[in-house]
């Protein structure tokens, strides 16, 4: 072990603590299972999802809620879980990218692989779940539709057309498969 | 074999590769190491469909093995677009050159002429079609030595889809299905066990110090948890370590509002003004021809520039760190896992065999970034928990506030036209930063927290590279135009308080932008289209090819009807020696300035992946028209002020023009495309809107701010 007084070494660490944490207990539905978590109860979902469920999908960018990293549906809309205490769910549906992917995923995921649609893939997670969010709400949503509902999720890479043009893809390919369901979704709008 | 003579036997082209780069341990699998990392690029699919191909074998035999210090081949940074060229033709040519030994042992084990046998898949045939061998019994040295064709593979889902128009087999990229399926496979992912976390209080301001840390008193209530917390503090490196990660958060911001720092210096203005000859050491970049400029010529003259730029990939830094007695394993998203190793060894002072650096992906990597500072930050606070992994995240202010910069330039130019409006002089001066300050350079680390630890000034200033590594703010400062006399004199701004270092495409970016500007300058001058100009200045066929190209793609010739359209052309070779790249932009303008459409046409010799070619070309492309339209990196007295996305806005979804890329395929060695639309695509661009505005802008960026002051004067 090297010396810690050397100039390489670290220097004596202090020990501190104890860190008091004012954790509760908090149920929280995710995925449509039932969780029960002990954590301080302003502790955002983003952390709670990634370190007390293991579900490491959802990430972190800028904890901020600006870059789309770390969203996931609840009940249904696109939120920023670096932004959500985990407190304030309640009884809310939490959907992360896990679900989506379960089987062969869900065809926005399929049609982002059929296009090569991502480069180093980080903020892939929150553009599914953008998507999603946007098909559920619109099945034949225009391009600049598409993007419109992608500009809170940020891409360096510079994916954005294919991402778009898989989009719209996965768009056709659910209306394909359920036309009954887009229509009567339709009506009830 | 040593690292250093591993490291000289991969860079001749004949080598044969060293044990392990290249084995067939596994039966049906082939094992490929390489000591190139993925950035996002695409590059291990590329090497995987180069050695595929190399082999004779099906893509999906190929297992890219991780690059780490261990097992991998030294082949240094992964940067400046030369890993196909590079480390794939080296890898190419060991496959080809290990199949034709193969070959001949088949041969002499069967007793036949090579002549007649071909390989298929890994098997060896012979001309009746008669399987001899196959890779896996010819390179067996113990068992069984059935000769038995291994199974198919099964793991199709990626390329089995038949008939698919627009990727061939082995174009689909290898790790694109664990992302977008959000398998654990980022390095924020790992979880090792006994991992806790880790976390990193930087100074408020260049140049402060840490005077004292007053951890407040803890609180009595009884029903509170507690969780233990390291504070790890030495000279001005202050951070925690916790076994959970909320804690660990909790305490460095704890850290930040009880610890005291001393105030730093106040910060000149930034970026520096630098217009002064003298004041840095020059370089002659090139010379030829004449001295000064004719004296019946028409002269010309512009200053153009850009600000300081920051990576600001949508991942931040991050890093693992285990001791187990003396030996040290770093596990970083670096591009340069040996450099880090070296780096680290300076830094902790142990030999550089006591530590393993591997490789993990992270989100797009786009030069020198902070990935090798998060690796020292988390190896020195795992000194404190020995035997436990020290997994570390920097946040996002941090990451924008002290991750290397891509340095501010200023590029003022000279020219002058002769009375048939040809360019008979050219003079460059330019004034940068350095754009490399790599860790594990020049005898040092240049690790942050190390810099921080020591309590000293500061990291030394950036130097730029040589010209064998094609410069730095030289870089493409040498126009692609036949001129009768050019001077390219470059300097080097030593003395300015920015942490600056490699960003995509160094000093291509800015130059390409400047000299292409200056050519719809002097275009203008000479009353010639701005295409048409560059025509007449070129003999080399392919840049003639690619902007021929460019020009057909967006209907160059044909004049737009609307009067708030025009169109933009720029156009660079990158390096003077890699992938050639013309674009052109078409701008609207009504309340504001939007970028609609780029056409790019690139021509990068022998095509590997042609979906990896226009992948990196238009996501280049698209990060270019961000940092045209948008960034520049802001400072205060006290350090950088623009932390946020809102403060350093990069573009959005909505903002992002239609790119359509073109690829001119030649029969050339393969050149890297990663860099060579920056310039082109600001240059664009930036033609575009000076054409539709009718307003001579030249400092980057073109924000809806500048132009209308421009507007308005």
């Amino acid at each position: 072990m090297t010396s810690l007084d050397e100039p390489g070494g670290a220097e004596a660490c202090e020990l501190k603590g104890p860190l008091r944490l004012r954790q509760t207990s908090i149920d929280l539905h995710v995925n449509g299972h039932r969780y029960e978590v002990d954590v301080e109860p302003e502790l955002p979902l983003l952390y709670v999802l990634r370190n007390h469920l293991g579900l490491l999908g959802t990430r972190f960018g800028c904890g901020i809620g600006l870059c789309g990293a770390c969203f996931v549906l609840i009940d249904g809309r696109a939120v920023a879980s670096c932004q959500t205490p985990v407190a304030g769910i309640g009884s809310s549906d939490v959907t992360t990218i896990e679900k989506l992917s379960e089987g062969s995923g869900h065809p926005v995921q399929q049609a982002l692989l059929d296009h090569q649609a991502a480069q180093c893939g980080y903020c892939i997670s929150g553009i599914v779940v953008s998507a999603v969010a946007l098909l559920q709400e619109s099945g034949n949503p225009t391009a600049a539709e598409v993007a419109e509902a992608l500009n809170d999720n940020l891409c360096r890479c510079g994916a954005h057309n294919r991402i778009i043009r898989a989009v719209l893809a996965a768009a056709t390919a659910l209306r394909v498969r359920h036309p009954v369901q887009s229509r009567s979704r339709t009506r009830e709008q | 074999m040593s690292s250093s003579s591993q490291r000289q036997a991969a860079e001749r082209h004949d080598a044969v590769p060293p044990p392990g780069w290249i084995d067939f341990a596994q039966r049906g699998r082939v094992s490929i190491r390489t000591g190139k990392v993925e950035l996002g690029q695409g590059i291990v699919t590329a090497l995987a469909t180069i050695a595929a191909s190399g082999l004779s074998v099906s893509p999906d035999r190929i297992d890219m093995v991780s690059a780490n210090t261990d097992e991998s081949p030294d082949e240094g940074t992964t940067s400046g677009s030369q890993s196909v060229s590079d480390a794939g033709m080296r890898l190419r040519q060991a496959c080809h050159q290990l199949q034709d030994r193969l070959l001949s042992k088949a041969a002499e084990d069967a007793g036949v002429p090579v002549e007649g046998l071909c390989v298929r898949d890994g098997c060896v045939i012979d001309s009746a079609g008669v399987l001899l061998s196959t890779y896996w019994t010819l390179t067996v040295t113990r068992g069984s030595s059935d000769v038995v064709a291994p199974p198919v593979p099964d793991g199709l889902d990626q390329a089995g889809r038949a008939g698919d128009p627009r990727a061939a087999p082995g174009e689909f990229r290898l790790d694109l299905p664990d992302k977008i399926m959000a398998r654990a496979r980022f390095i924020q992912d790992i979880r090792l066990e006994g991992q806790c976390f880790g976390r990193v209080v930087r100074p408020p301001s260049l140049g402060s110090h840490l005077l004292d840390v007053a951890w407040p008193t803890t609180d009595q209530r009884a029903d509170a948890e507690t969780d233990t917390v390291r504070v790890v503090r030495k000279g001005d490196f202050l951070g925690v370590v916790s076994d959970r990660e909320e804690s660990a958060m909790k305490s460095a911001s704890l850290l930040r509002t009880h610890a005291t720092w001393s105030e730093g210096p106040t910060l000149p203005v930034l970026p520096p003004e630098t217009t002064s000859a003298d004041a840095y050491p020059s370089l002659v970049v090139h010379h030829h021809g004449a001295d000064g400029f004719p004296i019946e010529d028409e002269s010309y003259a512009a200053t153009y520039s850009r600000g300081f730029l920051a990576h600001a990939s949508v991942g931040t830094s991050c890093a693992v760190a285990v001791w187990e007695d003396t030996h040290l394993t770093v596990w970083s998203h670096s591009q340069g896992i040996f450099n880090l190793r070296h780096a680290l060894a300076l830094a902790f002072a142990v030999p550089e065999d006591d530590i393993t650096v591997r490789h993990a992906e992270n989100a797009g990597c786009y030069g020198h970034n902070g990935a090798d500072d998060a690796a020292f930050d988390a190896a020195l606070l795992a000194l404190n928990v020995p035997g436990r992994p020290v997994h570390l995240t920097w946040g996002r202010e941090d990451e924008l506030a002290w991750s290397p910069l891509g340095p501010a330039m200023k590029v003022h130019l000279r020219a002058s036209l002769d009375r048939a409006g040809k360019i008979s002089a050219w003079r460059h001066e330019g004034w940068s930063q350095g754009h490399t300050s790599r860790p594990g350079t020049t005898g040092l680390p240049r690790l942050l927290g190390h810099s921080l630890m020591l309590g000293d000034d500061g990291l030394p200033p950036a130097a730029d590279p040589p010209a064998q590594a094609g410069f730095g703010g030289g870089r493409n400062a040498v126009p692609l135009y036949d001129v009768p006399s050019c001077t390219v004199v470059t300097r080097l701004v030593s003395d300015v308080p920015v942490r600056t270092s490699s960003l995509r495409s160094l000093g291509s970016h800015c130059n390409t932008f400047a000299i292409e500007s200056f050519m719809d300058e002097l275009a203008a001058g000479a009353a010639v289209d701005p295409v048409e100009f560059r025509l007449r200045h070129l003999t080399d066929p392919r840049a003639l090819d690619v902007l021929q190209e460019a020009a057909e793609m967006s209907s160059w010739w044909t004049p737009r009807e609307q009067e708030n359209v025009a169109l933009g052309v720029g156009l660079s070779r990158y390096k003077g020696a890699g992938a050639y790249c013309a674009v052109v932009a078409q701008v609207e303008a009504h309340d504001r300035v939007s970028v609609q459409r780029l056409w790019a046409a690139v021509d990068v010799g022998e095509v590997i992946t042609a979906d990896g070619v226009i992948n990196q070309i238009e996501g280049g492309a698209i990060q270019a028209a961000s940092w045209t339209i948008l960034e520049e990196v802001r400072f205060d007295s006290r350090g950088v002020s623009s932390r946020n996305w809102d403060d350093y806005p990069v573009i959005r979804f909505v903002d992002v023009p239609l790119v359509e890329v073109r690829i001119l395929h030649r029969l050339e060695p393969p050149v890297g495309a990663g860099e060579a639309a920056m310039g082109p695509t600001s240059a664009a661009i930036a033609n575009a809107i000076r054409a539709v505005l009718g307003v001579g802008l030249r400092d980057l960026p073109f924000t809806d701010e500048r132009i209308r002051s421009a507007l308005a004067r």
